[in-house]
């Protein structure tokens, strides 16, 4: 009789243990979700637009109330300059417009633009940056941040950015130093190709080999779910192949869900015009962010063999994930 | 033709990774018929509760976990490159020519060098009274100190006390000498001579105005549009210049014979034997600058090492200094000065800049010296680098 109390007792534990895990995970996984909200696909053109019509409006602490159409109202803070001219999120452009900025949710500041706790993520040098990115500094409760527009003759960062109390925002050449750091909203179409994991093709195509699992069990994943498959000696492979426009480099990118079940060995290959590369990667770390695996020089159209990426589970020593690739034309 | 390109920082990631989680595996309790119903509710509550507070731990770890490894990345990112003792891409010189200062000076990149911390000239406690300097530092938005700072040829220093607004004038020696307030809303820029400070701002009066060394205003010049954001303000040969996207340069006084909107020059005025000259930089689309000065014409291969130039400057002697930030976070400053029919080459490392914005990291004054600002806790320091005092930064040209 008490055995099989005992029996209960454990299987009720064990039961109640994997409900708990699970409601830790989708905690966790809350915020993540919440940050990969949709927002509008955006050309790099229409934020330095937006960007150049709140020039010489007033600094606005907690503000960001001028209409980029008519150039009209009170000028934004820092992060104010920034959400409204990414889009993040969608409804702020026109509840702002409309005079409801009370109801904004969420308010972006600093601190998430340096965290990365939105639609948008970190570059892992500046010098990739490209018009439309953003430099953020943020420490001790307070930051700051500034929208790239261009290195001038010297390579000088130039930068929109509205100041502080009293000033104006401006077009500034600024120097940076390195407790800004660079990131780069997501959903940008001529600032590169995004192909989802292989079954939610995209601006492209894609090829699957093996068998994959789509999942969203674990978060920082882009778009709607994921593609996992536990390591093989058999062969396996996702492969993302973009319709490139041209002949030229590019930045190429791939991101995964990390854990502790993932590989540590994950082969990708990079199929360039000028013959494969191949690179391992850890995705037991770095997960939910773009990872950068270098820069190509790949062939204009649809050509697998030479303008494509490709992530293995083939003689991996765990779980491996295949989300996403990202293809940026080199500036 | 271009190569293939593969930054050493491929594949370092900014951004700390996303939380971990384990998957659960998916378990049931067989269901079997037993006699201690009381006992078994006991357990079953018991053993629920302990599975929810099991997990919220679990959950509390995770996301401490996470929470410290972002800290950690953050930590790392702000710290990268800005206090290391060693870097590992000084400027090395290389001459072609004795003779003729045509040819080309090569700046490489390819030794150690220890960065220099230089010696503190002077201290400003932090405020709005005499002897001290304003802060500024909002919650969402740009923390700073003063924007600018000048040095004449008799070492007296200018600082645009941006906070205040209001100019603050030092003795040679660091000690406080004067101020005088300024009209200007927005002043970012200042340069001083031996008789004049000019200030200008850019952004809303879109004024540049003189003043004597008492404060009295002598002259308000009004600013043309530039093509580009301004980058740097010139009183050199008794003109005052105002250059934008380190590219050209606008006369902003009265050119004899001219008007003013035909004066704009290309690259920027430097002293030069009768008066003055221009230096340029441009980069090509392999990343190398070219650099054009009155005392050599220097090529510096950026690559990847170099994010940008910083500083372009000619002193009284006729020295050519060139600034870069390397993608390290170090500034790497090179003076190249002709003697006697060949060259020498000495160099620095200097800290980069941290905390408030006290414009650009340093100036090099006219006698050579390099007036380097620095926001601290206690106030705004100004540190004097030198380069003949760095023992292994000098070096006779070496033929190519």
């Amino acid at each position: 009789m008490k055995f099989n109390a005992l029996l209960s007792c454990a299987a009720s534990l064990a039961a109640s243990l994997i409900l708990g895990l699970a409601a830790s995970v989708v905690a966790l996984a809350l915020p993540s979700r919440a940050a990969a909200a949709t927002i509008p696909v955006m050309t790099r053109a229409e934020i330095i637009s937006r960007a150049e019509s709140a020039v010489g409006t007033a600094y606005t602490w907690g503000g960001e109330s001028w209409n980029p159409d008519t150039m009209a109202g009170a000028g934004p803070d820092c992060s104010g300059l920034v959400l409204k001219c990414w889009e993040v999120p969608r409804t702020m452009l026109y509840q702002e417009e409309d005079g409801v900025n009370a109801t904004i949710s969420p308010r972006y500041t600093t601190a998430e633009f340096y965290s990365c706790s939105g639609p948008w993520y970190a570059l892992s040098s500046r010098s990739q940056l490209l018009p439309g990115d953003i430099m953020v500094k943020h420490a001790n409760g307070s930051g700051h941040v500034v929208i790239y527009a261009e290195g001038d003759a010297w390579g000088y960062p130039v930068v929109y950015e509205a100041p502080y109390t009293g000033a104006t925002v401006r077009r500034a050449s600024r120097y940076l130093s390195s407790e800004y750091q660079p990131r780069r909203r997501c959903s940008l179409t001529d600032g590169g190709i995004i192909l989802d994991n292989p079954t939610a093709k995209s601006t492209g195509g894609s090829d699957v080999g093996g068998n994959w699992t789509r999942s969203t069990s674990n978060p920082g994943y882009y778009g709607t779910d994921y593609q996992v498959r536990a390591g093989t000696s058999a062969t396996a492979w996702a492969r993302w192949t973009p319709r490139l426009p041209e002949s030229s480099y590019y930045d190429v990118y791939t991101r995964w869900t990390d854990g502790w079940n993932r590989a540590s060995n994950v082969k990708v290959t990079i199929n360039t015009a000028w013959g494969q590369q191949v690179k391992y990667v850890d995705q037991r770390t770095n997960g939910g962010s773009w990872y950068y695996l270098g820069r190509y020089y790949m062939k204009a159209g649809y050509y697998p063999g030479s303008g494509s990426v490709a992530v293995h589970a083939t003689g991996a020593n765990g779980y491996v994930v295949a989300d996403a690739a990202l293809f940026i034309p080199a500036p | 033709m271009r190569s293939m390109f593969k930054p050493e920082a491929a594949g370092k990631q900014v951004r700390p990774p996303g939380e971990r989680h384990v998957q659960p595996k998916q378990q049931t309790a067989g269901a079997q018929p037993h006699k201690a119903v009381g006992l078994r509710r006991k357990c079953i509550v018991a053993a629920v509760t302990l599975g929810f507070v099991a997990a919220a731990v679990l959950l509390i770890v995770a996301q401490q976990a996470f929470a410290s490894k972002e800290r950690a990345a953050e930590s790392q990112a702000s710290t990268t490159g800005s206090s290391a003792g060693v870097i590992a891409s000084p400027i090395v010189a290389e001459i072609e020519s004795e003779e003729d200062l045509q040819e080309e000076v090569v700046l490489n990149l390819s030794e150690d060098l220890a960065i220099d911390q230089g010696s503190l000239l002077t201290m400003l406690p932090w405020g709005e009274g005499t002897g001290q300097v304003g802060r500024s530092d909002p919650q969402e938005g740009l923390a700073r100190g003063p924007e600018a700072l000048a040095v004449t040829r008799d070492g007296r220093i200018v600082i645009l006390d941006s906070v205040n607004r209001r100019v603050v004038v030092l003795d040679k020696d660091g000690k406080w000498n004067s101020a005088f307030a300024l009209g200007l809303v927005e002043s970012r820029f200042l340069a001083a001579d031996e008789r004049r400070i000019a200030v200008a701002d850019v952004d809303v009066d879109r004024a540049c105005e003189l003043y004597a060394w008492s404060g009295a205003l002598i002259k308000r010049m009004q600013i043309p549009a530039l093509e580009q954001p301004a980058t740097g303000l010139f009183l050199v040969a008794g003109r005052v210049w105002l250059e934008s996207g380190h590219k050209q340069s606008v006369n902003l006084g009265e050119v004899p014979g001219g008007a003013r909107g035909d004066a704009v020059s290309s690259g920027r005025p430097v002293p030069a034997p009768g008066g003055f000259s221009w230096a340029r930089a441009t980069l090509d689309r392999t990343r190398d600058w070219t650099i054009e000065t009155p005392t050599a014409r220097l090529s510096l291969p950026g690559k990847t090492e170099v994010d940008h130039l910083v500083s372009l400057d000619v002193d009284e002697n006729g020295a050519a200094f060139v600034g870069a930030r390397l993608t390290s976070g170090t500034i790497l400053l090179a003076r190249v000065q002709r003697r006697e029919g060949s060259f020498s080459i000495s160099k620095l490392a200097l800290p980069e800049p941290s905390g408030l914005y006290v414009g650009p990291p340093y100036i090099v004054g006219a006698d050579g010296r390099v007036f380097r600002p620095a926001a601290t806790d206690a106030g705004y320091a100004i540190f004097v680098h030198e380069f003949d005092s760095v023992a292994q930064s000098s070096g006779e040209g070496v033929a190519r």
